[in-house]
């Protein structure tokens, strides 16, 4: 049986069924709350943002129409919040500065061993590090390909730029995070040997 | 930043969407917290339990006989308002000549004082001018005299054709008005300038003022009993100015 689509959910919600709702929040839960955990590096923070998140959406219910993705419409909303709650608390100090140990906060797999555990822990440590010295523009369009799923045309739609700049800050964001990791466990996704040689002097210009 | 290794691995990024491995991104696996699930549910739940179609609006059976009759009443109102307006205005310019005639009439004792006069302006700059201001009303003023006036071409008053009571009456009406004729007259002294008083009395008699010019031909001709009247001010009674009368 085929998924029913986002925008149908959403439409079935708006007309009383909160059972399409409950679909549509499963669906989306764990990216979503990753992306603004990532983004603010505070669980505190995250939740509060996940929250107000879906109180947009069910708001705009009525509202709602099915013109481009129900995800693109979600983190939309997802990124203006986070860039609206730093401009309200001027975080964004505080978010480079903040680095709250999440990952630290997830409950071990049992079936894992101690010395996978360390391993991961150091991996994990790095790309908290890695992601944290990423300026936020770029790190804005990684969190968005990586855990929204969005095509780079709705990331520039989202973040409000260009396809080129939003791919250039993408692409820039990738060497850096490999740079990172390069030297960590060598346990990397595909490429990362080709990446090995990453420079960390890479710069993108004008961002 | 360019160069066929950094190519492939972007793509290679670009494909998988994580710089982590698989494994490593099961590792990373971040999920909200059971409560907050719970909160968002049921604040769902609660939109569209309390965002059931909101009732429209309905005015009660009673607003519509109301508004009729409030728009009714406005409405007579207004007429009502703007036919009293009229008629105020009517009466306002029905008693501007009265008005006049008592100022002249409270003229003459400063005017006495002169020994010797000199000739009056043209009279019919100071004559009463409300008749030609509202011809209703002189044409309503004619048919009351023609009334009472005996022979309707002759422009004199013929007593003996009506009954005496009536002609008391008619005759006492038009008393105060005779009077205040005669004293404005006298204040704008058309009794010392013969042919300015017979302008004027030509000017009443156009106005359709009968008996008021009648009553001026009188007093005319009774101080200037040689002076020739033309058909126009007598009436139509002499057609050409009277030869003077030999005494």
């Amino acid at each position: 049986m085929e998924p029913e689509d986002d925008g149908e959910l959403m439409l079935r919600y708006a007309r009383g069924d909160m059972r399409a709702f409950e679909s549509l929040y499963r669906r989306h839960r764990n990216a979503l709350y990753r992306y603004l955990v990532r983004q603010s590096r505070s669980t505190e923070t995250a939740n509060d943002l996940f929250q107000e998140v879906w109180s947009k959406v069910i708001a705009s219910r009525e509202r709602y129409e099915p013109r481009a993705q129900f995800r693109t419409f979600l983190y939309r909303i997802a990124h203006n919040a986070f860039i609206d709650h730093c401009r309200r608390a001027s975080v964004r100090n505080e978010v480079d500065g903040g680095d709250t140990d999440w990952e630290a906060m997830l409950p071990a797999s049992d079936q894992d061993r101690p010395d996978t555990r360390a391993e991961q822990a150091e991996l994990a440590a790095r790309y908290r590090a890695a992601l944290a010295a990423l300026p936020p523009e770029q790190r804005d369009v990684f969190l968005l390909y990586e855990e929204s799923g969005l095509t780079l045309d709705e990331i520039a739609s989202v973040s409000a730029v260009g396809m080129e700049t939003a791919k250039s800050r993408l692409r820039y964001a990738v060497a850096k995070l490999r740079s990172a990791l390069s030297g960590a466990t060598g346990n990397f996704a595909a490429g990362s040997a080709a990446g090995s040689a990453a420079g960390s002097a890479v710069e993108e210009p004008g961002i | 930043m360019s160069g066929p290794g950094r190519d492939e691995e972007f793509e290679a990024f670009l494909r998988q969407r994580s710089v982590l491995s698989s494994g490593q991104r099961v590792a990373q696996q971040i999920e909200p917290p059971e409560d907050l699930d719970d909160i968002v549910l049921s604040q769902a739940r609660q939109a569209i339990q309390s965002g059931r179609p909101v009732r429209v609006y309905r005015s009660p059976r009673w607003a519509l006989p109301v508004a009729l009759a409030a728009t009714l009443l406005l409405s007579m109102s207004i007429v009502l308002n703007v036919s009293l307006n009229a008629h105020r205005q009517s009466q306002v310019l029905r008693e501007a000549p009265l008005a006049k005639a008592d100022a002249a009439r409270a003229a003459p004792p400063a005017r006495a004082a002169p020994p010797a006069p000199p000739a009056p302006p043209a009279p019919a700059l100071e004559m009463p001018r409300i008749p030609a201001s509202t011809p209703a009303l002189a044409a309503r003023e004619a048919s009351r005299e023609a009334k009472v006036t005996a022979a309707p071409g002759s422009g004199e008053l013929a007593a003996g054709s009506l009954s005496a009571p009536a002609a008391e009456a008619g005759a006492a009406a038009r008393e105060p008005e005779m009077q205040s004729l005669n004293s404005f007259a006298a204040a704008a002294g058309l009794e010392q300038d013969p042919k300015a008083w017979l302008q004027w009395i030509t000017a009443l008699r156009a106005q359709g003022r009968t008996a008021a010019a009648d009553a001026q031909l009188r007093r005319l001709r009774a101080a200037y009993p040689d002076f020739p009247v033309p058909a126009a001010a007598a009436g139509g009674t002499s057609s050409a100015p009277s030869a003077p009368r030999s005494q």
